[in-house]
């Protein structure tokens, strides 16, 4: 079990980006490097003017907007409450802010098994190829290219890291997936008096579903890994450890916690991708 | 079980509501006045069809069998594709013509999550035609001769229809969703069925505290399902194939079957079979 003190993370500066503009991020979990499962989810604060180009991705992508707004032009806004999905292989965006944002992004391997890069790899290509070339709005230009056309820059890690040419999945969704869970209803979750559910989305056990919890002071909630879940408000204990707002606990496959509940509570849980094959051989 | 065969049942007249010729088909239908309550049709929509921007307080379903289908500017159901309109979400306007050709499509419209139920076709013909005396039908819109009490004057026609059937204004759920889900399901492999030899499944999707479901199925010939008891009723649409469910009803080729919740009625394909699964809310 992997309970990270939101309050205690590090916050760090991304200043060189293969996308534009810097930003500051906490890292709230982070799963194996190389396995089709693996993820990185870190709460993100942009200020100002933020651009990204129109792009897709390899792995899936979920983000709950905390604070100010982000335009994806076509494919919709995120206001503060929503949450989106972003499936691997359908394109998005451009995306662009003009406000200070706060978001949580979740960034998991998908139903393709194409895996997510992690942190390390990513910054250690980011770094090789800025001595090689420079990365300018979400582009990537090789010195040596002498064409001028550049390439995406997330590809461009990608291909660096990874030594192949990227493989994007068939498109499964036309479309990201923003939910507004204001306009869901909650419901009594059998078993556990005092806790109610919202249901957002589940695409299969290949892929990153998505509930909401809300607990009563008093009451008691058990979580199965594996799967991710945000303190979006209340307090109590897991454990010996108390949570508070903005806390994440990542429960890996076998893993259970018992969470009991001192405040009103509410909690954002993520079920992650489960591919049989990986649990087999791990 | 409900069974509906296409090659069975006629064509109905050309009627909408909305703007446009649009032929239907019925194949099946639920229940009125139940939340569960659907209507499955085919429909066949001419290069004329169109429709405003607008939004249900029931969910859709919608597959292309030929052509191109058009719901909104740059958004077209191809082929292979499954949209998903939920109550609330905002779509269109819809124009045909942007395709420059019609498209025949399978579409079921269905009580959504909110339990406000769905308004059967009866309801709804019958709605249209009494409002004849007090107004007109025109692209869509329910045009009053006279403005009466707390209504528009101009209506969406189906909104009009619904408050006159109802006695109430009606009140649409907020969108959970900000557009309508289109799944690319032609891109998603088929995964085996575990302990049941040539059958597979594809999981699209489930949305919604009360779990919609989709998903499609595929029997190779001879191949036998067995389904397990399911808490919600399914509808399933043969999009492909022929064969024989355990109760002895035959399927063929747009076959609509209603399954009440923990019906289980065993499938035997004679030939090389396709279905797309709904499981309906679960209240």
């Amino acid at each position: 079990m992997d309970f990270v003190r939101f309050e205690q993370a590090l916050l760090h500066t991304r200043g060189v980006n293969h996308r534009e503009g810097s930003f500051r991020y906490k890292d709230l979990g982070q799963g194996t490097p190389g396995r089709p499962e693996n993820f990185y989810l870190r709460m993100v604060w942009t200020e100002g003017d933020f651009f990204s180009p129109r792009h897709m991705h390899n792995f899936d992508q979920v983000r709950v907007q905390i604070k100010g707004k982000f335009s994806f032009d076509k494919d919709g806004t995120m206001q503060p409450g929503c949450i989106g999905y972003f499936p691997e292989g359908t394109p998005y965006g451009p995306q662009t802010s003009a406000e200070d944002t706060v978001q949580l992004a979740m960034q998991i391997g998908g139903p393709s098994r194409s895996g997510y890069l992690s942190e390390e790899e990513r910054t250690a290509a980011v770094d090789a190829l800025t001595k090689r070339g420079r990365f300018e709005k979400g582009r990537y230009f090789a010195a040596d290219d002498k064409t001028g056309a550049g390439q995406d820059g997330f590809e461009a890690v990608w291909e660096f890291a990874n030594g192949r040419r990227i493989k994007y999945p068939k498109r499964r969704l036309e479309k990201p997936l923003l939910v507004n869970p204001e306009a869901f209803e909650w419901l009594d979750l059998p078993g556990f008096p005092g806790v109610r559910t919202k249901r957002m989305w589940d695409f299969g056990s290949g892929a990153l579903a998505c509930s909401l919890y809300q607990l009563g002071a008093g009451s008691l909630l058990v979580l199965a890994g594996p799967q991710t879940s945000l303190v979006q408000s209340g307090a109590g204990a897991i454990g010996q450890l108390r949570f508070a707002k903005f806390d994440v606990l990542n429960l890996a496959a076998g893993e259970s916690a018992r969470i009991e509940v001192h405040e009103e509570t509410e909690l954002l849980a993520m079920p992650h991708p489960v591919f049989p094959h990986a649990l087999e051989s791990s | 079980m409900n069974i509906g065969h296409s090659e069975t049942i006629p064509w109905g007249p050309a009627r909408s509501v909305r703007g446009g010729r649009i032929v239907f088909k019925d194949l099946l239908q639920g229940t009125e006045r139940t939340p569960t309550n659907f209507w499955l049709v085919l429909a066949d929509t001419d290069a004329t069809f169109k429709s405003p921007r607008h939004r249900h307080n029931f969910d859709q379903i919608r597959i292309t069998l030929e052509g191109s289908t058009n719901f909104g500017p740059r958004h077209n159901i191809e082929v292979g594709d499954v949209a998903y309109f939920p109550e609330g979400t905002h779509y269109g306007p819809q124009n045909q013509e942007l395709v420059g050709k019609g498209s025949l499509a399978m579409v079921i419209q269905f009580g959504g999550a909110s339990g406000n139920g769905f308004m059967s076709p009866r309801q709804l013909f019958e709605g249209q035609e009494k409002m004849r005396a007090f107004g007109a039908f025109e692209d869509g819109v329910f045009r009053r001769k006279v403005a009466a009490p707390n209504t528009q004057i101009n209506q969406d026609a189906y909104e009009a229809i619904w408050e006159y059937q109802n006695g109430r204004p009606v009140e649409y759920p907020k969108p959970r969703v900000t557009e309508p889900v289109h799944f690319r399901a032609a891109n998603l492999p088929w995964q085996d069925l575990q302990g049941q030899r040539g059958v597979y499944w594809k999981e699209l999707g489930s949305f919604s505290e009360r779990n919609i479901r989709i998903a499609s199925l595929k029997l190779d010939a001879n191949a036998v399902y067995e389904p397990q008891p399911q808490p919600q009723e399914q509808i399933l649409f043969i999009t492909e194939g022929t064969g024989r469910f355990g109760s002895g009803e035959n399927w063929s080729k747009h076959t609509a079957i209603h399954l009440a919740s923990n019906e289980t009625p065993s499938m035997t394909a004679a030939a090389t079979t396709e279905a797309l699964i709904l499981f309906l809310p679960r209240f």
